[in-house]
C-alpha cells in the first residue's frame, strides 16, 4: 500500500520543480493557435471531401488506363475476324480491312484465268507482273514503231538465203 | 405520472458541463469559434505538457497543433460528462511523444548537432535550461504508462479520475502507477529536488 504522507510530499516537490521548468507559450503562440483551432473546422471538412474525392478520381483513372491498354488489341481481333464493327481506337486497320480483303480473295482465280485466257490482258496487270506483258497484236495497221521479234527473225533468214 | 417521476429523476447537469455539450455539438457540426471556444482555456495546459514531453518548443507548438486537429477529428469519441481537459492533455502528450521519436530518430539519420539550444543564456537561465533536462531525462527513464500519468498529474494537473479516463484505467490504477512515478523521479531527481522535501525524506527514513 503506498504512503501517502511521503507520497504527498513527493508530489508535491515534484509539482514545484515542474512548475519552475514548465514551458509557458508566448501571446503570439496562443494567438497563433487559437487562430488554427478556428480554422481547422474548415481544414477538416476540406480534407474529408478530398478523402472522398478519392475513389471515384480512382475509378476513372483506372477505366481509363483499362480502356486504353485493352480496348487496341480487342480491335485488332475484331478486324481479322471480318467482323465489321469498326471501334473508335481501330478506326484505321477495322476500316481498311474489307476493302483490301474483297479483292484478295479473287487474285489467285484471276491469275488461273489468266493463265488459261490469253484474251484476259489484265490479268498480268492485276499479278503485278510486268515481264509476263505481251506486246499488243493490232494487226498491219497499227504496226508497232519498233519491229517485232519475229519481223526480225524474217529478215535474219531472208539474209542468210541470200548469202548462201 | 410517469414522465413527472422521470423528470424528478433526472439528474442536474452542471452548467459548465451544459455549455461545453453544446460548444462540442456545434463543433462537431462544423462551427469553428465554437471548436476554437471549447479549446482556448486548455492551449496553454496543452502546450506545457507537449513541452515537457517533447523538450522543445519548436516541436510543442507542432505537437498542439496537430494536437488540435486530432481532437477536432475524433471529437465523435469524446464522452461528454469526462474531462475534455484530460482529452486534450493525453491527446497532446501522446502527439508530443510521437513527434519527438521521429525528430530524434531524424537527428540520428543526419546526424547533426542540436542547433536549437542557446549557449548566450544567463546563469540562471542556463541552471533552468539544466533542470528541466534532468527532468526530460527522468521522465524518459520511467516505462510509458507511468510518464504520461506522471505528466498528466505533475505538468496538467489533473485528478484520479480524469487521468484514469485520459490514460484508460482505473482510478485506482492511475493511483499506484503515480505513486510508483513519484518513487522513480524521487530517486532520479534528488540532486534538483527542493531542501524542504529532501529533509522531510531523509526524516522518514531515520524513522
Amino acid at each position: 500500500m503506498p504512503d501517502d504522507t511521503e507520497d504527498r510530499d513527493r508530489e508535491r516537490a515534484l509539482a514545484e520543480l515542474f512548475e519552475r521548468t514548465a514551458a509557458r507559450p508566448s501571446r503570439e503562440q496562443r494567438e497563433r493557435l487559437s487562430a488554427l483551432a478556428r480554422s481547422v473546422t474548415e481544414r477538416s471538412a476540406r480534407r474529408h471531401l478530398d478523402r472522398r474525392l478519392v475513389w471515384p478520381v480512382a475509378l476513372a483513372a483506372a477505366a481509363a488506363i483499362s480502356y486504353l491498354v485493352v480496348a487496341p488489341p480487342r480491335g485488332v481481333r475484331q478486324s481479322s475476324s471480318n467482323e465489321t464493327v469498326p471501334s473508335a481506337k481501330t478506326s484505321v486497320p477495322a476500316l481498311a480491312a474489307p476493302v483490301v480483303r474483297a479483292p484478295k480473295a479473287e487474285p489467285p482465280q484471276r491469275n488461273a484465268s489468266a493463265a488459261t485466257d490469253p484474251d484476259d490482258f489484265f490479268a498480268p496487270t492485276a499479278a503485278d507482273d510486268l515481264d509476263e506483258l505481251e506486246p499488243l497484236e493490232l494487226g498491219p495497221l497499227f504496226a508497232p514503231s519498233e519491229p517485232t521479234r519475229s519481223a526480225e527473225l524474217a529478215t535474219a533468214v531472208e539474209r542468210l538465203g541470200k548469202d548462201e | 405520472m410517469s414522465r413527472l417521476i422521470g423528470v424528478e429523476d433526472a439528474p442536474m447537469e452542471d452548467p459548465a458541463t451544459a455549455q461545453e455539450r453544446d460548444l462540442v455539438a456545434r463543433a462537431r457540426s462544423g462551427d469553428g469559434k465554437a471548436f476554437e471556444e471549447l479549446v482556448r482555456p486548455h492551449l496553454a495546459l496543452m502546450y506545457r505538457v507537449a513541452g515537457r514531453a517533447a523538450g522543445n518548443p519548436a516541436l510543442a507548438e507542432e505537437a498542439v497543433q496537430e494536437s488540435l486537429t486530432l481532437v477536432y477529428q475524433h471529437l465523435g469519441r469524446y464522452q461528454p460528462g469526462t474531462s475534455f481537459k484530460a482529452f486534450l492533455a493525453a491527446t497532446a502528450v501522446k502527439r508530443a511523444r510521437t513527434l519527438l521519436r521521429s525528430e530524434l530518430r531524424r537527428r540520428r539519420r543526419e546526424a547533426a548537432p542540436d542547433d536549437r539550444a542557446s549557449p548566450a543564456a544567463p546563469a540562471d537561465l542556463l541552471a533552468a535550461a539544466e533542470t528541466e533536462r534532468r527532468i526530460r531525462e527522468a521522465l524518459a527513464a520511467l516505462p510509458a504508462k507511468r510518464q504520461r500519468v506522471a505528466l498528466l498529474r505533475l505538468d496538467a494537473g489533473l485528478d484520479y479520475a480524469e487521468i484514469a479516463d485520459a490514460v484508460g484505467t482505473t482510478e485506482g490504477s492511475a493511483r499506484v502507477l503515480m505513486h510508483l512515478a513519484l518513487r522513480d523521479l524521487a530517486e532520479l531527481l534528488k540532486d534538483v529536488m527542493p531542501e524542504a522535501s529532501l529533509d522531510k525524506k531523509d526524516e522518514n527514513h531515520a524513522r
